[in-house]
């Protein structure tokens, strides 16, 4: 069905009702159920559940959107407020938690491999597995177990800290949308939804599932709807208020300064891949505090010589407590990053005529970004020949 | 679970219904588009408004009623058609498809899904032309070998049929307990 014509909604609008085109016999209670009736028919259209629940998203992400920002400016209130107290604890803080030798060469290990992510152009895959609690059927209050959700996608790195994440097969990742889906007995995702965002060295952007495009000068108000919203389920039994990171190698690489404990890992012994040796990296997250925030563990494998990643991963695990999940259920997340077919693609950079802003508003800014389907197409191709 | 969750549900549960409330009064997809989330938006902000013990349907339809009338103002021609009583008997109807049987919304159209069945067979063909298939009516009278105007009577018609079958059906209230002074 063609989209309607808003300026002559009477030519192409099939459900148009206007009075000169219908007739106008029959009681106003006749013509009210008849409106009806023509909602209700509504549901049937072709593509019609996909537009609702598109509908709900937008309407959802913008509530979403204006809630973190207020609170980000109550804590931004808070934290001036306590900074004087902050910062005596920071030096208490910092006399008894100096890392050892050791720690200092994992954190030099560290360093070097993030500066050599931020040169060349690097291809991943990308992995995310999701475990979802048991809940309640909501009509008999009987409980249901959803299967483990997985996602994969890509990841590309380039010079300047550029980077894009594109995710296939996702609709909104989230636990209650699949939990809702499993109740109705419906699916109301696309079948090939896909989505992508990156950085292109001075703007963050995100093409949604609907395929508008939204940029903004700082991830946080950017606020992808997809995979944030798994990370932020993830995290918000510890730390409800708090916005979750993107799941991109540098913010990985960047978030271990503070709060983990860092250390070789030697686990893998004299392991080497085609030939090169490896230095593994482990990071823990400390238990300090009562709000612990990112992944509980993260694994770096990358290259001894060069400080390429050739892998890495990380969990979460704070739903589980001595193996038990925790009273509140909340689903466990786990990212996979593999290194593969790195000359897969080079470049592929288009220029977009017109942006949409944060705003939803037409920006005549015109950026260099990826070309997400041509990406996603390429990448489709290199995710078969080359499984990691 | 968050305020935002509690709210994310109510909203997916009633979302097929406030789509179909509107698309009952919208001119056009735009305004469906519009008056969606701007009725999300304002029962989010207004949910500490919002009694409990009451159902969640009628209190999202009346947000959505104002936002339609507000924009009803705005153009003359969709104010023409559109007042207040004709959206009260519409309201009044899909309270009454809420108390039909079934847990979600598309459950309870059962019977207009065996309504639909029963329509003879033009009317039966114009609802699936345009309802199923998503043609536009222009090219659904070409495909039929009629003019617009003869398959817009055609549909019309099959709409009155649908809420006939569906009032005897009691899923469409019979009796009109709004006083428009307008009834036969």
């Amino acid at each position: 069905m063609t989209d309607f014509n808003p300026k002559n909604p009477s030519e192409q609008d099939p459900f148009a009702r206007g009075g000169e085109q219908l007739p106008s016999s029959g009681s106003q209670d006749d013509s009210a159920d008849g409106m009806t009736v023509h909602g209700l028919l509504s549901l049937l259209q072709p593509g019609e559940a996909v537009r609702v629940q598109e509908r709900v998203d937008r309407a959802i992400s913008t509530i979403r959107l204006k809630n973190r920002r207020f609170k980000l400016h109550v804590r931004r209130r808070i934290a001036w407020i306590s900074g004087s107290v902050g910062i005596a604890a920071a030096i208490v803080f910092a006399l008894l938690f100096v890392p050892s030798q050791s720690d200092s060469q994992a954190f030099a290990a560290l360093e070097s491999i993030r500066s050599s992510a931020r040169q060349g152009v690097r291809t991943y895959s990308v992995r995310m597995e999701m475990e979802i609690p048991a809940m309640n059927r909501l009509r008999d209050a009987t409980p249901i177990r959803l299967q483990p959700q997985s996602r994969t996608g890509g990841l590309v790195t380039g010079p300047g800290g550029r980077w894009v994440l594109t995710i296939f097969g996702v609709g909104p990742l989230r636990p209650l949308q699949d939990l809702l889906d499993h109740l109705d007995g419906v699916n109301r995702r696309p079948p090939h939804n896909k989505g992508a965002f990156g950085f292109d060295g001075t703007t963050y952007w995100v093409v949604e599932p609907s395929g508008m495009i939204r940029t903004a000068t700082s991830m946080r108000e950017l606020h992808p709807p997809m995979i944030w919203e798994a990370l932020d389920t993830a995290t918000s039994s510890a730390q409800p208020d708090e916005e979750a990171e993107p799941l991109t190698l540098e913010s990985m690489l960047d978030r271990l300064d503070r709060g983990y404990d860092v250390s070789f890992d030697h686990s893998a012994g004299t392991e080497k891949i085609s030939g090169r040796p490896l230095t593994i990296v482990s990071a823990k997250r400390k238990t300090l505090g009562q709000r612990p925030h990112g992944p509980t563990s993260v694994q770096i494998v990358a290259d001894a010589q060069s400080f390429e990643v050739i892998r890495a991963q990380w969990e979460w695990t704070d739903s589980h407590v001595d193996g038990r999940r925790t009273p509140e259920g909340k689903p466990a997340v786990q990212g996979k990053l593999g290194l593969f077919n790195k000359p897969a693609i080079k470049r592929v950079f288009i220029e977009l005529a017109q942006h949409v802003d944060e705003h939803g508003e037409p920006s005549p800014k015109t950026l260099s970004i990826f070309e997400p389907a041509t990406y996603a197409e390429a990448l489709l191709k290199s995710l078969g020949k080359s499984p990691q | 679970m968050r305020a935002e969750d509690l709210f994310e549900i109510l909203i997916r549960q009633h979302a097929d219904m406030l789509n179909a409330f509107i698309h009952s009064v919208a001119f056009d997809r735009s305004t469906v588009d519009d008056v969606f989330q701007e009725t999300i938006i304002t029962a989010w902000k207004r949910i500490d408004e919002f009694d409990t013990k009451r159902p969640f349907g009628p209190w999202l339809r009346g947000i959505a009623r104002n936002h339609i009338l507000s924009s009803a103002r705005k153009n003359r021609r969709y104010r023409a058609h559109l007042d207040e009583l004709l959206q009260q008997r519409i309201d009044l109807q899909f309270g009454k498809v809420d108390q039909a049987t079934g847990e979600t919304f598309a459950e309870r159209l059962t019977e207009l899904r065996n309504c639909i069945a029963r329509l003879n067979k033009d009317a039966r063909e114009a609802v699936d032309l345009v309802y199923v298939r998503g043609l536009d009516s222009e090219t659904a009278a070409k495909s039929l070998g009629t003019t617009d105007e003869t398959f817009r009577k055609r549909l019309y018609r099959a709409r009155l049929t649908l809420a006939e079958c569906l009032r005897s059906k009691a899923i469409f209230a019979s009796a009109v307990p709004v006083a428009t002074g307008n009834q036969q």
